[in-house]
């Protein structure tokens, strides 16, 4: 049925919003994920949806997040300053449990930074840009097929779990082309949103949250009257400055997204015997591959763990996928973002070495093989 | 016929607004006109900003969000083009809506969306403790401007106006008749209505002016040509630093009117039509 | 039978702002120059907004000095608006006659100059033989156009001032904007036939049902402004020992609701215990 096409990881994204049954985009022009917004401007109207290109990335999040509170599938695709932008009203989705995705297709920063050029410098942004304790979700694909996929767990993950979900890919993958055979999901694979629980009236409680962990909106206008604020609440929406309140929300909303890491497991690539592991995500993961394959003929146990859920982390997953490793170089496109995540969850014995590249440049299969005859690995000195 | 107390939240009553702040005099006016044109508010969502004015939101038994500061309409917007049948009134604040969210404001109108916007100007910031606004008068004193506002003001409906707001209208908390009329026509009113509503911060702004508080504060709203027969030292006066002040009452009324394709229509949204106005 | 032209005489046309009553105290006194009378005018105007006292008094005759109308010479008022009507009810010759609108328009805070409601009136005013409450709103609606409430009452008293009704109908059309003419002409026509339709006896509100108005207050939303204390016209408000605000003399309001649409705290409800539907009063007519 489907066919095989040259695509880019850009189109991908607007073509999996598309498949998931995305009804609403408002965004901002910026490289490098303004292909995203132009595809979506003609391809969105057609399919019933409507694009609006908002005044800045405040207004686009806040749009998106109008416009799901409206019942539609919605996003907006940005890049670093502009996700920087968006960071009170990811906090604000997240308070408010409003499903969205936005997009972030990472360039170097800070400030205006180098526009084209790739980096996976918004990590941590991702998990700690906006203010205050929240559990945050970002997805990282590495090819063109997995933009399309992910974007739909994206939206999936978002309306099952109501939370703003970010899906985030450095500029080589929002640009390179593959010829990919999409596979459009089923309409059993796109998930909903829950059900409202109890029937409109006084005692209708928007906020209650299921066994999930989840509240149970309903849209605006199917006939409940609620409040939706980014203020702490109680089950009904009132603001309330209850202390005890205030801590179970904030634990809740963290807890409710601890099944998301089973639900899109990392890709362990050669690990089973590994002792000398990369990990790597991205663009980046594509090049530690290579490095692996080239390792492993040189006879050194080398293996590569992707993890396609960057936020958040089951760090005992994390623990026992990892514990044969007895090297573990976590290489990125920035000066050492998600190694901090790894360094915390393994045991002191294991080595844990960061290559932070930054400047622009993708990294490259030499450097990833190099670092290991830096780490005088014996095998490979022996060869 | 639904009263406009029918309309409210009763277990979030009382407001969390301070005694005589001219924000609930507004509401009390909006209330009544959702009451003269709604049997309960299922079809009508409130959308506000951050501030004072935009916390009324919360007691209003409709579908009430009450977002971030300044973003309001962007957030209506959303809703908007996705629920094209609700009525949509976004209320903000002269911070919210002219500080913070101006950007949005203007886009808003020009965009021409359907949506009613009541912008209550009480000339300060009044729940971050009354500091200098986009809209306090020359001269005035706030908590940041200690000698008295050196900044030029803005004229809210004049911007709205320039901006391409197909409705614009100001009325003041004083006049309630007014008010309600004006707010009647702005949500009969097919595009981006503005309504400008001159209102007051007891708390800061009367009291750092020495206009009083209460109906002292109300009645410095009263500024007409009715009061010229009244003795010069009952006119309302604003306390500057070079002495006194009568205190400047702008038109109020619909100020402008004009027929063009809304945003909806542009975008040839279906849902769009099943609002009838 | 050609209408007689008057000698001399005098108008009072009363309303709030808004109305039109500087428009139909200038046609008035229009027809009068056209018919070769010295006229004198006189206007006092509150707000150029809704809800103020507006009124225009016209004199006519040979040769005018005095611009205003004296105590009990009075001859016609056109009231625009129920209250404002009463208002001139001093100064009414023992003769004259007021075709009243029975429309009454709460009026907003700006207007303390204007009372709300008519029970402050002492019954006298609305036993006068010469008071004759007409439906003029719903006149208008049915010529098409609301705001022509005013020349309904106009038409009413073409048929009691003289002047032959082309010269009412030329003035008119000098006054009126053009695209308004037609629905103008209409509601003149409206507010003749109806005063033609029923003998004067039946143009009189045939009893007086007093305005009853009770009082709620939510306590526990009262924050103690003291805003309806000031702007209660009749004084009923005060501030108990706790600053609460209570009703000493609830008997006497007059249902104008400025308390309860002042209050910032929704603490007030003013409960109309009786419909009073002036058109009850009203016998004859349309
Ligand atoms: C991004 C951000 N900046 C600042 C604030 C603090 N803040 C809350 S309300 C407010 C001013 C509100 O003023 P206005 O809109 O005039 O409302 P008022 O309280 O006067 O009714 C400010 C500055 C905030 N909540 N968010
Ligand atoms: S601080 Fe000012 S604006 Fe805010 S509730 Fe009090 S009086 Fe009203
Ligand atoms: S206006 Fe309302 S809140 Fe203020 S004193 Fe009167 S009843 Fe109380
Ligand atoms: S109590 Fe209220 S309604 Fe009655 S007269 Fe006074 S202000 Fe008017
Ligand atoms: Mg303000």
């Amino acid at each position: 049925m489907a066919k095989r096409e040259l695509i880019s990881g850009n189109e991908a994204c607007a073509l999996g919003a598309l498949a998931s049954g995305l009804r609403f985009f408002g965004g901002y022009p910026i490289s490098p994920s303004s292909e995203i917004s132009e595809i979506l401007s003609s391809r969105l109207p057609r399919a019933g949806g409507v694009f609006v290109q908002m005044e800045d990335e405040m207004a686009s999040l806040g749009s998106v997040i109008g416009a799901s509170l409206g019942g539609l599938r919605a996003m907006t695709a940005t890049s670093g300053p502009g996700f920087t932008l968006m960071q009170e009203h990811l906090g604000y989705a997240s308070l408010a449990e409003i499903p969205c995705l936005v997009v972030d297709v990472m360039r170097v920063g800070p400030s205006t930074g180098v526009p084209t050029a790739p980096s996976q410098g918004d990590v941590m942004q991702a998990r700690w840009g906006s203010h205050g304790d929240r559990g945050t979700v970002a997805l990282s694909p590495a090819s063109v097929e997995e933009v399309y996929n992910l974007t739909v767990h994206a939206f999936n993950i978002a309306d099952r779990l109501r939370t703003p979900v970010v899906l985030m890919f450095d500029e080589v993958i929002g640009h390179m082309r593959e010829g990919v055979e999409l596979t459009p999901p089923a309409p059993e694979d796109l998930w909903a949103r829950p059900r409202p629980a109890g029937a409109p009236g006084p005692d209708f409680r928007a906020y209650a949250p299921n066994e999930q962990g989840v509240a149970q909106l309903p849209a605006f206008g199917d006939g409940y009257r609620f409040h939706v604020t980014g203020l702490f609440h109680d089950e009904r929406g009132y603001p309330s400055t209850n202390p005890d309140l205030v801590r179970q929300t904030i634990e809740r909303l963290e807890r409710k997204l601890d099944p998301i890491p089973a639900w899109l497991p990392p890709e362990k690539y050669r690990m089973s015997d590994a002792d000398f592991v990369y990990v790597a995500y991205g663009a980046v993961s594509r090049v530690a591959r290579e490095a692996v394959d080239r390792l492993r003929e040189q006879g050194v146990a080398a293996g590569l763990y992707r993890p396609r859920v960057l936020w958040p982390v089951d760090e005992a997953a994390l623990r026992k996928d990892l514990a044969k490793a007895r090297t573990v170089v976590v290489a990125e496109m920035n000066r050492g973002q998600w190694v901090q995540v790894v360094a915390q969850a393994l045991p002191p014995a294991t080595h844990v070495v960061s290559y932070g590249k930054t400047g622009g440049e993708p990294v490259t299969t030499d450097e990833l093989y190099g670092i290991a005859a830096d780490l005088n690995l014996r095998s490979v000195k022996s060869s | 016929m639904t009263t406009a107390k029918e309309l409210l939240r009763h277990e979030m009553m009382p407001h969390i607004l301070c005694p005589g702040c001219g924000h609930g005099i507004v509401m009390n006016a909006m209330l009544r006109v959702l009451a003269k044109r709604h049997d309960n508010l299922d079809q009508v969502a409130l959308v506000a900003g951050i501030g004072c004015s935009s916390r009324i939101v919360g007691y209003v038994d409709a579908n009430t969000l009450h977002t971030t500061h300044g973003r309001a309409l962007t957030f209506a917007t959303g809703l908007k083009l996705a629920r094209p049948e609700l009525e949509v009134i976004v209320v903000t604040g002269d911070g919210d809506g002219l500080g913070i969210g101006g950007n949005h404001l203007i886009h808003a109108a020009r965009r021409n969306v359907d949506l009613t916007c009541l912008l209550f100007n009480n000339e300060t910031y009044g729940m971050t403790g009354g500091q200098l606004a986009p809209t306090t008068v020359k001269q005035a004193f706030t908590t940041t401007s200690p000698r008295g506002n050196t900044e030029p003001n803005f004229d809210a409906a004049a911007l709205a106006k320039a901006a391409g707001a197909s409705f614009v209208a100001r009325g003041q908390a004083y006049r309630p008749d007014v008010l309600e009329e004006v707010m009647e026509r702005a949500l009969d009113h097919r595009g981006f209505s503005f309504v400008e509503v001159m209102t007051d911060c007891t708390e800061y702004f009367g009291r750092k002016n020495a206009l009083g508080q209460g109906s002292d504060l109300l009645f410095t709203q009263s500024r007409s040509d009715q009061d010229v027969s009244r003795d010069l030292a009952d006119w309302p006066t604003l306390r500057t630093p070079q002495g006194w002040q009568v205190r400047e009452t702008q038109p109020l009324g619909v100020l402008h009117e004009n027929e063009r394709p809304t945003f909806e229509e542009s975008l040839g949204l279906p849902g769009y039509s099943k609002r009838e106005v | 039978m050609a209408p007689r032209v008057p000698k001399q005489g005098n108008v009072v046309v009363a309303g709030v702002g808004g109305q039109g009553v500087v428009l139909a105290g200038n046609i008035i006194a229009d027809i009068c120059l056209s018919h070769g009378l010295d006229v004198k005018k006189a206007e006092v105007h509150g707000m150029s907004q809704r809800g103020g006292s507006v009124s225009a008094q016209v004199r006519f005759g040979p040769e005018v000095h005095n611009v205003v109308v004296e105590q009990g010479s009075l001859q016609y008022v056109l009231g625009f608006e129920w209250a404002e009507a009463l208002r001139w009810m001093p100064f009414l010759a023992p003769d004259g006659i007021v075709f009243a609108s029975s429309e009454r328009i709460v009026p907003p805070a700006a207007q303390r100059n204007r009372v709300g409601g008519d029970v402050s009136y002492p019954l006298e005013f609305l036993e006068h033989p010469g008071l004759r409450a007409v439906d003029a709103e719903s006149l208008a609606k049915e010529a098409g156009n609301p705001k022509t409430a005013g020349v309904v009452l106009l038409g009413a008293l073409s048929t009691e001032l003289g002047f032959p009704v082309e010269s009412w109908r030329d003035a008119l059309a000098r006054w009126v904007p053009k695209k308004a003419l037609d629905a103008n002409l209409r509601a003149f026509e409206l507010g003749r036939a109806w005063k033609q339709a029923a003998p004067p006896k039946d143009l009189r509100p045939q009893r007086t049902l007093p305005a009853q108005f009770s009082l709620k207050l939510e306590e526990a939303w009262c924050k103690g402004c003291g805003i309806c204390v000031d702007v209660c016209p009749e004084r009923i408000w005060h501030l108990d020992d706790l600053e609460v605000a209570r009703a000493a003399t609830p008997e006497r309001c007059t249902g104008c609701r400025l308390c309860e649409k002042l209050c910032p705290d929704f603490a007030i409800d003013v409960v109309q215990l009786q419909e009073i539907d002036l058109l009850t009063l009203t016998g004859g007519g349309a």
